[in-house]
């Protein structure tokens, strides 16, 4: 079934359409969410809470923009409002992992190690849940930065402020792999991975 | 390396991380369908067909407990088996902190219960936030807020400011052989809230409703909550930070008097953790922030108690009405109609269908006076019917039940088109059963 169909059965209360909506996108919800709270019960939480706000409220959706976007982006908030919160009481779990990275890893080696997907991990690990949102908006679920910040309701400069604050932390974290370009050379944090 | 060559790898390394920790073949419907006919049965809709009773009992009120994480944690488990003995350690930790808690708390009073005087009507009395009903416990101030209630709902919210007099959120730990997660939630290992009246009668307390309110992060959004929409009048609170609210359902088992004077249990769960990054230096790359550890001092693991008289809402009125329908073999019965000032609440039973098996609403329609809902998909059996056409001729249409095999992959769904109508009236609230 395709996204307009499925939305257009929702609408007339066909749960099946919601159904058809999970299945094209419960997946990439779920991700999407864990790229930013990196924790995987909190972010399927966080999916299907939003599915369940599509279902109430389908009736405010218009038709004819397109869903993804529209459902994703606030995923994407619902994650970062989760992450903040969680964030500010840390869980032991997270404790024990800060602590590792703390103590037992270098930064170099982190950096080393950015050919495997846990050094990502690591790094994203480290921006703020703010700094997550622009770069899973802009990277994972590859909206422009107008789309951010039409989807976002906010200004253009300051999605471009958001986005080139997580790429210039990325590119601390990460040194090795993200070496600046030869026009880097001639303008310092201009925002470049 | 270019910059596009370097956003490149970057989608890359993102997909290949999420898809490592997020599997294709992960399966969120049945959670899905499961909370959606969970929040239906919260209002006596969706009752199985064998069932004999006219209306719910708050054992079928009672929501699955985490069932959408089962299947989580055992891929979890299978991914991350070192997490093993980090979880364990936490555990242990907790425990510990929650010994000393107890140990500390022991010798603090634990039962101040305040009685103040009850708003007459609560849903207009609501947003004028009367004084707070306190206690207090290690140096945090609970506050318990004025209440609101209507058929079927009783939502109290409160809020825990620390020493400092800042509101602070309750977070809970969730245990498993590997994590430790914390969640909005009010239960420590004092066990949930509890909310009963003086006749003994205890209401079931929606766990799944929790929620609390952030207001003090502009931009953040308001909370996302289930009762959320219950919660528009409530000024009073959302002006605050970090306000929990807790979402009871009173037993609806025949037609009992209103709960009246209230007994909270209410537990109290503060563990602290504290992350404290350390000064940030202008060296490239930025010091790795540092973490001040579990401060056992500050925990407060209690279960407080409460005592307040909680007026009903004079103007809630009851119709009742006990009308069977029969239509593709399957019968509906309305059974009342409950009118207050928030909302209007018609009150089904699902009864005997061709197959013997439980069918839910797919989609309904109320028409009252010049109001008409349209057609809507609300299960619940909730309308918001406008104040001037709250009496008169009313017509309730059910348009067509649904049910889904979910044995089957993909679910297998089965329909039964009606429609099931209800014609009958709703007389001034003055003249009805109160």
């Amino acid at each position: 079934m395709r996204e307009s169909e499925a939305v257009a059965r929702l609408k007339r209360g066909d749960i099946g359409g919601l159904e058809a909506l999970v299945s094209l996108y419960g997946v990439r919800a779920v991700r999407a969410a864990y790229l930013i709270c990196h924790d995987r019960p909190l972010s399927e939480e966080i999916a299907q809470a939003a599915f369940l706000r599509v279902y109430e409220r389908i009736e405010q959706y218009d038709v004819g923009r397109p869903f993804a976007p529209w459902f994703l982006r606030g995923v994407v908030n619902d994650a970062r409002k989760a992450a903040v919160g969680r964030e500010r009481r840390l869980p032991l779990e997270e404790i024990g992992e800060w602590e590792e990275i703390a103590s037992d890893v270098n930064i170099e080696e982190l950096a080393l190690a950015w050919e495997t997907s846990e050094a990502i991990e690591k790094a994203l690990a480290r921006l703020t849940p703010g700094q997550r949102s622009a770069i899973v908006l802009r990277y994972y679920l590859d909206l422009s930065e107008s789309e951010m910040a039409e989807r976002l309701a906010v200004p253009p400069g300051t999605v471009k402020s958001r986005l080139n604050s997580a790429r210039h932390r990325l590119r601390q974290l990460l040194p090795a792999w993200i070496r600046p370009g030869r026009d880097d050379y001639k303008k310092e944090d201009t925002g470049y991975l | 390396m270019d910059k596009q060559v370097q956003e490149q790898r970057l989608r890359r390394r993102l997909q290949e991380y999420a898809k490592r920790d997020v599997p294709d073949n992960l399966i969120i419907w049945p959670s899905i369908y499961n909370r959606i006919q969970q929040q239906a049965s919260g209002r006596m809709v969706g009752q199985p067909a064998t069932s004999s009773k006219p209306t719910m009992s708050t054992e079928n009120l009672r929501p699955p407990r985490d069932v959408n994480r089962e299947p989580l944690l055992n891929n979890e488990r299978q991914r991350r088996q070192p997490m093993i003995n980090l979880g364990l350690a936490a555990l242990v930790a907790l425990i510990m902190a929650a010994g000393v808690a107890v140990f500390t708390l022991w010798l603090l009073p634990q039962r101040e219960g305040l009685p103040i005087s009850a708003p007459g009507n609560l849903d207009s009395a609501y947003p004028q936030a009367s004084l707070p009903i306190q206690q207090s416990i290690n140096g945090y101030t609970v506050n318990l807020y004025p209440w609101y209630a209507a058929d079927n709902h009783i939502v109290i919210t409160y809020t825990i400011a620390d020493p400092q007099g800042n509101n602070v959120p309750v977070y809970r730990s969730y245990q498993d052989a590997m994590h430790v997660y914390y969640q909005g939630d009010p239960t420590g290992s004092k066990g949930a809230p509890k909310l009963s009246d003086d006749l003994g009668r205890v209401a079931h307390w929606m766990e799944s409703r929790f929620a609390w309110s952030n207001p003090s992060q502009p931009e953040e959004e308001a909370p996302v909550s289930d009762i959320e929409a219950h919660m528009d009048k409530a000024a009073c609170c959302l002006n605050h930070a970090d306000v929990m609210w807790l979402d009871f359902v009173p037993p609806t088992d025949g037609e009992p008097p209103p709960l009246r004077n209230l007994h909270l249990e209410l537990p109290v769960f503060l563990p602290s953790a504290v992350l404290t990054p350390v000064a940030e230096s202008k060296s490239t790359p930025a010091p790795v922030p540092t973490l001040t550890k579990l401060n056992y001092g500050d925990v407060v693991d209690a279960r407080l108690i409460f005592d307040f008289p909680l007026q009903s809402d004079p103007e809630r009125h009851v119709v009742q009405l006990k009308r069977t329908v029969e239509a593709a073999g399957a019968t509906i019965t309305l059974e009342k109609v409950v009118v207050t000032p928030r909302d209007t609440f018609v009150a089904l039973h699902y009864g005997d269908a061709p197959d013997g098996k439980p069918y839910s609403p797919r989609s309904m329609e109320l028409t009252a006076g010049d109001w008409t809902s349209g057609i809507v998909t609300s299960q619940d059996g909730t309308f918001f019917v406008p104040p001037t056409d709250r009496q008169g001729a009313w017509v309730l249409t059910i348009h067509e039940l649904y049910k889904w095999d979910t044995s089957t992959d993909p679910f297998e769904e089965t329909t039964l088109s009606g429609p099931w109508v209800f014609e009958f009236t709703v007389p001034p609230a003055l003249s009805t059963t109160p």
